[in-house]
């Protein structure tokens, strides 16, 4: 009894100062963020990007879709796809057997033929079966392959492109117009750069026609409005923070661009993982590191991707499973680079950052809510210090919402009535009473499946995009 | 309560407090501004209609309308200058006179002449890129000498600015002199002599033999596409350079002008020992190839790299003729010249 007494006490302090701890670090990259971005909107102001939107000498880009069973949200992609604003880019589709309408559909909408065409191994992959063109959609390539995960279905992608930048898209999103035009600056801006990931936002709600967000809203369903703010967090604030240290780790699944060459020489995406996003970019870092070359990657908060947020419990749980398993299969696979100096930054403050606060951060919060309120009940923790330590962990965890919203509210402003804004304000403030501890729950479900689940496709019930008709 | 635990108490409810308060008052701001910026526009837009659609003696009064909107205040100026930005290239260049006019009298010109010298790096490059979009002349020395301050987004800037305003004495120092504080990628610098207002040709021909291999190979891409018949000894000479980027830039400059003659030269390059050398001549003889080519490029489609086979076949196939040649390689032996010519033939039926 006194070891169980000893401990809550102490557990208690821990948590407390954990608290600390993790909000002083996430306001501090804040603060960088803040700064980035007001440099960086000062240096578009500036910019003559536009002008390369039709130039002949823009680098010419391959985009790769992967996709599984993503028949209902595929063929809006693909359209969104083929209006972007670029002069020269290939869209590649690579349907990793998917077992639902996603070929047929593709195939059809667009009149595909197969066609035989070489294909040039860099990396090995699963068996394509076929390749499926269309001289009316000249920029369009259907690949059909057999199932051997995300990865496998990237590194085909690979294998097809003819270009030497790649963005890999997820099949569930939508792009903006000028969002492919933003990234590739950066790879004619510095030329060192070797991957650029941009902002992902939520697109529930939104009217999508054509392939193109033609009005945005919030999204009806509660559980996607506190993933706005969530994702407000995460993109504008964590990334753009990481970014401006040259030690981004994550670059989304759903939008990213990288140089096709980098990639190949680092062995390209690692199959059999559900964390491949993760993992090829601290790859790249460990690579470029080991062989001590000059290189930069990227987050930019502009170029912007819409996917589709889960709106049920099961996708919900489904999702931060995935990603808690994506990441503790990461940092397991690298772990010799924490606290390595020999990778600077990214050794030192990120890896570490990773591993405490992402990793161990929810299974530290878990506990928090059990051993605190039995701190009060066995009398160790006076009612005035429980509700205290509630209050200030209540109000920190808020404040970073808040700060991501009002760093929303003056740099891209695309929440713009009055309305949406205090919605925003509102969901910012009462996630942290029942959204944010249960996806703290699913997090540290995610870390005791990780050897169940670390090697199976993500799977999430896609809708289809709203159009202008149905709204009407 | 402990004394800790209240201070963190009180900071947290501070940041809580002024983050609520900070979000609904920059919204407010916003919207008023939004609000405020939006008429004001609407006004310029009309003055400015009016100054460049009436007779001389209602121009001044016009002026006077803009110069008393405007005032001082810098907000104003510059979105003064973005209203006239908006109106186009063609527009800019039609009333070049009238336009310089006013840049001097409502003082955008004094207003740029001194935001040119601010210590802000965004400010500066933000201030070459009007001054290039409005083609306000006399200031190209100011901005040449911002070259030397080494910021790539200065340097794009100002380069810009001068190929819009059609300097052709600045960027030949540029290009010869500061090319050390170069440090853009050559697709920009493609871009900014692609924007070059005067004549590239006589850019290229005083700058090409006073530059680096590097910047040289970047002249060549960035003329290319004007195809100008008189540059064709310039790319001859460099086809044979120990530059491999040189190399491509003159094959790819030279299938550009068309010229038959200039096949056998650029077929040679089939054989030349860098990979991407040998792809960019099968890309040229996709242009300019005749049947006399063939036969080397129905060699080529057996390369042992996979893009310099891929661009063979492909040369093969578009070359008026090529087809029938390309049956016999469906036919052949060689399993990676077979594949190559039977993926390009159904691509391209």
């Amino acid at each position: 009894m006194y070891m169980l007494r000893m401990f809550i006490i102490y557990f208690s302090e821990f948590c407390m100062l954990y608290t600390i701890g993790i909000n002083l670090f996430y306001n501090g990259q804040m603060l960088i963020a803040s700064f980035d971005m007001f440099s960086y909107f000062k240096k578009m102001k500036a910019s003559d990007y536009r002008r390369y939107v039709e130039s002949k000498n823009m680098i010419p880009i391959s985009i790769i879709v992967p996709a599984y069973n993503e028949e209902k949200t595929i063929v809006d992609n693909i359209k969104s796809l083929l209006a972007l604003n670029y002069f020269e880019y290939e869209i590649i589709i690579v349907n990793d057997g998917s077992i639902d309408g996603t070929k047929e559909k593709i195939i059809q909408e667009f009149d595909l033929k197969m066609v035989n065409q070489p294909i040039m191994q860099s990396l090995s992959t699963n068996e394509v079966v076929g390749i499926y063109r269309n001289n009316q959609y000249e920029r369009l390539i259907f690949v059909d392959k057999v199932n051997g995960g995300k990865a496998d279905a990237l590194n085909a992608g690979i294998n097809i492109s003819v270009y030497p930048i790649f963005a890999c898209i997820d099949a569930d999103s939508i792009l903006e117009n000028d969002a492919l035009i933003k990234l590739a600056m950066l790879f004619v801006e510095h030329p060192e750069t070797i991957a650029v990931g941009g902002i992902v936002r939520i697109a529930n709600g939104s009217i999508i026609k054509d392939g193109k967000l033609i009005e945005m809203n919030i999204p009806k369903s509660n559980m996607a409005k506190f993933q706005i703010v969530e994702y407000f967090r995460a993109f504008l604030t964590g990334r753009t923070s990481f970014s401006k240290l040259n030690s981004v780790l994550i670059i989304s699944g759903a939008f990213g661009a990288f140089n096709k060459r980098a990639v190949i020489d680092c062995g390209g995406y690692k199959v059999n993982t559900i964390g491949e996003d993760m993992d090829i970019i601290v790859r790249l870092h460990k690579t470029m590191k080991d062989q001590k070359k000059k290189y930069k990657i990227q987050f930019l908060a502009d170029p912007i991707c819409w996917t589709q947020a889960p709106e049920s419990m099961k996708d919900l749980r489904g999702q931060r499973r995935r990603w808690q398993i994506g990441l503790f299969d990461t940092l397991i696979s690298y772990r010799r680079m924490l606290f390595n100096p020999k990778y600077g930054t990214i050794g030192m403050l990120t890896l570490p950052n990773y591993w405490i606060f992402e990793l161990i951060g929810p299974i530290v919060e878990a506990m928090g809510y059990i051993f605190i309120p039995l701190a009060y009940l066995f009398g160790l923790l006076a009612f005035k210090s429980f509700i205290l330590f509630f209050v200030i962990a209540f109000l920190l965890g808020t404040t970073l919402s808040l700060g991501s919203i009002l760093l929303e509210q003056t740099t891209f402003r695309k929440y713009r009535s009055f309305k949406e804004t205090m919605l925003l304000i509102v969901f910012g403030i009462i996630e942290n009473l029942g959204y944010r501890q249960l996806t703290v729950l699913f997090r540290v479900e995610g870390i005791f499946n990780f050897r169940k689940g670390r090697h199976s496709w993500g799977r999430m019930n896609r809708k289809q995009f709203i159009s202008k008709e149905e709204k009407l | 309560m402990t004394k800790e635990a209240f201070y963190l108490l009180m900071i947290s409810a501070l940041l809580f407090s002024f983050f609520l308060i900070a979000i609904i008052g920059s919204w407010f701001f916003q919207y008023f501004s939004d609000v405020k910026t939006k008429k004001l526009e609407d006004q310029l837009d009309k003055l400015l209609y009016c100054y460049f659609h009436t007779e001389n003696e209602n121009t001044r009064s016009m002026v006077q309308k803009i110069v008393k909107i405007i005032g001082n205040r810098t907000g104003r100026k510059e979105i003064l200058i973005n209203r006239l930005i908006r109106c186009g290239d063609d527009f800019i260049e039609t009333h070049h006179a009238s336009l310089m006019n006013l840049y001097e009298i409502v003082g955008i010109k004094a207003y740029l002449q001194t935001a040119l010298a601010s210590n802000n790096v965004h400010m500066k490059s933000l201030t070459c890129r009007y001054i290039g979009e409005l083609q306000l002349e006399n200031m190209e020395a100011d901005m040449i000498a911002l070259i030397s301050n080494q910021n790539n987004d200065i340097t794009y800037n100002v380069m810009l600015a001068l190929a819009k305003l059609g300097d052709m004495k600045g960027l030949v120092h540029i290009f010869t002199n500061d090319a050390e504080h170069i440090y853009l990628s050559h697709r920009a610098i493609i871009e900014i002599i692609s924007a070059f207002k005067g004549s590239k040709e006589e850019l290229f021909k005083r700058t090409i033999d006073l530059c680096d291999d590097y910047m040289k190979g970047i002249l060549i891409k960035a003329i290319a596409e004007d195809k100008i018949e008189s540059l064709n000894p310039y790319y001859m000479t460099y086809l044979n350079s120990e530059d491999k980027n040189l190399r491509i830039a003159s094959i790819r400059a030279l299938s550009e002008l068309n010229n038959e003659d200039d096949e056998s030269y650029i077929r040679s390059k089939l054989d030349d020992k860098d990979w991407e050398v040998r792809a960019a001549a099968a890309k040229g003889l996709e242009k300019l190839g005749t049947s006399q080519s063939f036969a080397a490029l129905g060699k080529t489609t057996g390369d042992s790299v996979w893009w310099v086979r891929h661009n063979a076949a492909s040369a093969l196939i578009l070359i008026p003729g090529g087809k029938e040649f390309a049956s016999r390689i469906i036919n052949g032996e060689d399993k990676f010249a077979r594949e190559a010519v039977i993926s390009l033939i159904e691509k391209n039926t």
